[in-house]
């Protein structure tokens, strides 16, 4: 079942169009990952599914209630990480909770609770009363994420919210997101980082210039892009006899031949890595070097637009 | 209800937390008053500079005429003039020469028969070595002998010599001789202090709208607001709680600067404090209201600063919050200002003008006040989203 849907959505500013007749379902319980390179949209579709901003076209739903017509309902039901670190100078960690819960309807006991387990399942209950402005960078980023789950919504939308943290803090994120995901959330996580989305995502979106290029599972999309998998062999004393009969293997595609690199196109490249080292033994090659490229999500935004995601 | 009164509480927290709202709003006003209190009394009346009245010796040479100096004793006098009486003239020219007395009058014998009668009569005017002292005195007798002269026409006019005096008995009692008052007051005068005092609570209570026109200005840059606005608050409540924390913030700043300066300045703003509340609440709504307008058309922190000082600043000048004395043009320039009846409010009831006159203040200032807070109305959504 549906729990974000978008409708042909548009969203232009000025003449610029930032989203582009955008039709997209994020299902419950899923962690969907929405990938793309910088202004590539993504933020302004995350502001429209959590009502910040007003789509020109289209319709947006979250549980199946209008963005639209319902509003507050909706946002209600939303906990938002933005990309930005959102926080007060002036507040203790526990004070943002408390304003934030507050804000959220939660009131007495109950608000009292969700603030110990938002602290606790950010890892902050010892700097309860400590202001951002002593906090690390990664502290200050769970921080932003404990504001956004204290009401402990059923959808989770996170803003790329690894920009600019130490590798430690982000792997912490990342278990966060599955750990969130675990206790029934849907998440969406948006990201430039394609190693994040490729390593938490149950379905990717890629999307460039306001258009949804790719839709579907890390493995749908990389079926795409398979026939790009290939070995990269240095060798000394390559023959012609060699690589002909490397091209005649049944899981090679192609092989190319530059001076004494040996490129091969082949299907599943870690199971017949044996086999083709095998037939250059066989002739006497020796190797130099070897690398294998199997291809990405990046593989596929290259594939897809002729551009790097992060250009 | 309880997300507007959240919202507030917490924007009350924020400012309260943060040292810089305590020195702009509450102290730098202070100091503000006392030293352009201070500095700029030479606009005002002479109680801003004297602390000593002039001692002047007095002789009346004879007992019938001692009713027309009776007015130099009374209570008004006694602020400018302390009168000694010396028995002959001798006598107190030596102790104005001894410096035991500033300035010297002899009221001369048959002086009441020659007023009553209507002939032309003198007093010996002895100024002392000191000009400022002898200006003083001068004012102050001159004043009285001015008196004279209308009294001698009036008992002229009726008939009875007797009039006269009578006439400047009465008139002494309750004159006053040297004033300094802005047109249309009630003759009251008022201190430099008090002067500035109305002027800069004005001032910063609209710099207290500033700060919630910064406030939301850089809750949109810090992206606080869109988390704010993500939350199930409508933007009329993100609004509402602001203003109503700023605006508290505001009427406290009214209260400790009016208690302040009435405890340790010792400065008068009358007993009417319905009207200075009002006038307070006006200001204050007012203030909120352009921090909403503002927040709306500045596109950044820093030009919201731009639009504000200006304008606060600007009304500030043209109102005479910082030199009374402008000039015909832009005075009247001023009167098209908010501050300016905002100041005027407060003056006058300091003065302690009538009713009809603080209320009429008060009505130019709240219509003020009402249309800001619908052009703010008109323009909140747009000052939360910035779309």
């Amino acid at each position: 079942m549906s729990h974000v849907r978008l409708r042909q959505v548009v969203k232009r500013y000025g003449t610029k169009v930032s989203v582009d007749h955008l039709t997209l379902s994020i299902e419950k319980g899923e962690i969907f990952g929405l990938l793309g390179p910088n202004g590539a949209g993504k933020s302004t579709t995350i502001k429209m599914i959590c009502g910040l901003i007003r789509s020109d076209q289209g319709e947006v739903e979250v549980d199946g209630e209008s963005v639209r017509h319902r509003p507050l309902s909706v946002k209600a039901k939303i906990g938002l990480v933005p990309q930005e670190i959102a926080l007060y100078e002036q507040l203790t960690a526990e004070e943002h909770l408390r304003f934030f819960g507050k804000l959220y309807g939660l009131r007495g006991r109950r608000l009292e609770e969700r603030i110990d387990e938002a602290l606790a399942f950010t890892g902050l209950t010892g700097h309860r009363n400590e202001r951002p402005g002593s906090f690390s960078g990664g502290m200050k980023r769970r921080l932003n994420i404990a504001c956004a789950i204290v009401h402990q919504p059923k959808l989770i939308i996170m803003d790329e919210p690894t920009v600019g943290i130490d590798p430690q803090s982000r792997n912490h994120i990342l278990e966060s997101v599955r750990e969130l995901n675990r206790r029934g959330a849907t998440i969406l996580y948006t990201s430039h980082y394609m190693e994040e989305v490729e390593a938490i995502s149950t379905r990717v979106g890629i999307i460039d210039h306001g258009r949804l290029i790719a839709l579907g599972t890390i493995r749908e999309l990389l079926t795409q892009v398979e026939e790009q998998e290939k070995l990269v062999i240095e060798t000394e004393g390559l023959t012609d006899a060699a690589v002909e009969e490397v091209g005649r293997h049944a899981s090679v595609r192609r092989v190319e031949r530059r001076d004494g690199v040996l490129e091969i196109w082949l299907r599943h490249a870690q199971s017949y890595l044996q086999d083709m080292l095998y037939i250059l033994a066989k002739h006497g090659v020796r190797i130099a070097s070897l690398r294998s490229e199997t291809p990405n999500l990046e593989t596929l935004f290259l594939t897809l637009t002729g551009r790097h995601l992060r250009d | 209800m309880r997300t507007i009164a959240t919202l507030m509480r917490y924007e009350l927290l924020r400012m309260l937390r943060t040292r810089e709202t305590f020195w702009m709003l509450i102290v730098l006003p202070l100091v503000l008053i006392f030293i352009l209190g201070n500095a700029l009394s030479g606009y005002f009346n002479y109680e801003d500079q004297l602390v000593d009245p002039v001692e002047v010796g007095l002789v009346v040479s004879d007992e019938s005429s001692a009713g027309f100096a009776e007015p130099l004793r009374s209570e008004a006098v006694a602020r400018w003039l302390n009168v000694r009486d010396y028995e002959d003239r001798e006598r107190m020219l030596k102790a104005l020469e001894r410096g035991e007395i500033g300035y010297g009058v002899v009221v001369p014998e048959h002086f009441a028969e020659m007023v009553m009668n209507g002939r032309e009569a003198f007093w010996e005017l002895h100024p002392g070595p000191k000009a400022e002292r002898n200006l003083v005195a001068e004012s102050v007798i001159g004043e009285l002998l001015d008196r004279i002269n209308l009294a001698q026409s009036v008992a002229e006019a009726l008939g009875d010599p007797r009039a006269a005096e009578a006439a400047v008995r009465a008139g002494g009692a309750e004159g006053s001789f040297v004033t300094v008052t802005l047109p249309d007051m009630t003759g009251r005068d008022y201190s430099a202090m008090q002067y500035y005092a109305a002027q800069m609570l004005v001032m910063f209570l609209l710099y207290a709208g500033m700060a919630a026109g910064l406030s939301i200005a850089e809750e949109r840059e810090a992206r606080t607001l869109d988390r704010l606005r993500a939350a199930p608050v409508m933007p009329v409540h993100v609004l509402a709680g602001k203003m109503t924390g700023h605006g508290l913030v505001g009427i406290g700043q009214a209260i400790v600067i009016i208690a302040f300066t009435r405890m340790f300045y010792g400065l008068e703003w009358g007993d009417r404090y319905g009207y200075l509340l009002a006038a307070s609440l006006f200001i204050v709504a007012a203030s909120v209201s352009l921090a909403v307008i503002a927040a709306a058309l500045a596109p950044n922190t820093r030009a919201l600063q731009a639009i504000f000082m200006t304008l606060i600043l600007g009304m500030t000048f043209l109102s005479g919050g910082f030199t009374p004395e402008l000039g015909e043009p832009l005075e009247r320039l001023g009167e098209f200002t908010f501050s300016f009846w905002a100041s005027q409010s407060f003056i006058h009831l300091m003065l302690g003008s009538a009713d009809a006159v603080v209320r009429e203040h008060l009505a130019v200032l709240g219509s003020a006040s009402a249309g800001l807070f619908l052009i703010a109305a008109l323009l909140g959504r747009k000052a939360v989203s910035h779309e």
